[in-house]
């Protein structure tokens, strides 16, 4: 009876577990596509003076040229790490952003601490190398 | 909810049964809410998004 209930009860902690992570990376996509639209504002808000002027047009292209730069950052290591290994991708994710323990990580993927680790150093190794310019993917 | 209760909720609504899963989500409400704050304010597009996103992907889940 105990050896049942236990069973059910980690059938629920499972489910949190996913849960959880299934939440989190929802979020994450919904933000990732937010930051990815354009600022827009309705024209008939915008002045006519600021829509003429040659200072508000230099700012708005620094600022893009900024924009940009920080752009291509984000989305050379979302494109590192959308072309790692599944399981990698998945130990990552538990590690950096739902900050899971190796131990809750081997718990969860049904595999030793070691294997965690050393898919978190391969992945690391994959996405500094991929960083560097290097197609080590 | 009880272990059994839980497990039979659950698996009825892998299998697409509309009143379990309504349950499920109901159960795990705090959290998705707990989620879908940006900013200090409820994002409800979030919310929604977050639900889509646990439709789609609750079949992956193996019992």
């Amino acid at each position: 009876m105990y050896g049942k209930s236990t069973e059910r009860d980690e059938l629920r902690g499972k489910f949190t577990k996913w849960m959880e992570v299934t939440v989190y990376r929802a979020r994450l996509n919904y933000l990732k596509a937010q930051r990815r639209r354009i600022d827009t504002i309705p024209l008939e808000d915008a002045s006519i003076e600021k829509l003429c002027s040659q200072e508000g047009e230099e700012q708005w292209i620094q600022k893009m040229r900024r924009a940009d730069s920080l752009d291509f950052e984000e989305e050379a290591l979302a494109a590192a790490f959308s072309q790692l290994p599944a399981m990698k991708k998945e130990v990552l994710t538990m590690l950096f952003l739902l900050d899971m323990t190796p131990q809750e990580i081997a718990g969860e993927l049904s595999c030793t601490v070691q294997y965690v680790y050393k898919q978190r150093s391969l992945a690391l190794k994959k996405l500094r190398e991929a960083l560097k310019g290097g197609d080590a993917l | 909810m009880t272990a059994d209760t839980f497990r039979k909720t659950l698996a009825e609504a892998i299998g697409g049964r509309n009143e379990a899963l309504a349950d499920i989500i109901e159960m795990y409400m705090p959290l998705i809410n707990r989620y879908s704050y940006v900013d200090g304010e409820l994002d409800e597009d979030l919310r929604q998004y977050i639900f889509l996103h646990i439709f789609k992907n609750l079949s992956k889940f193996s019992l």
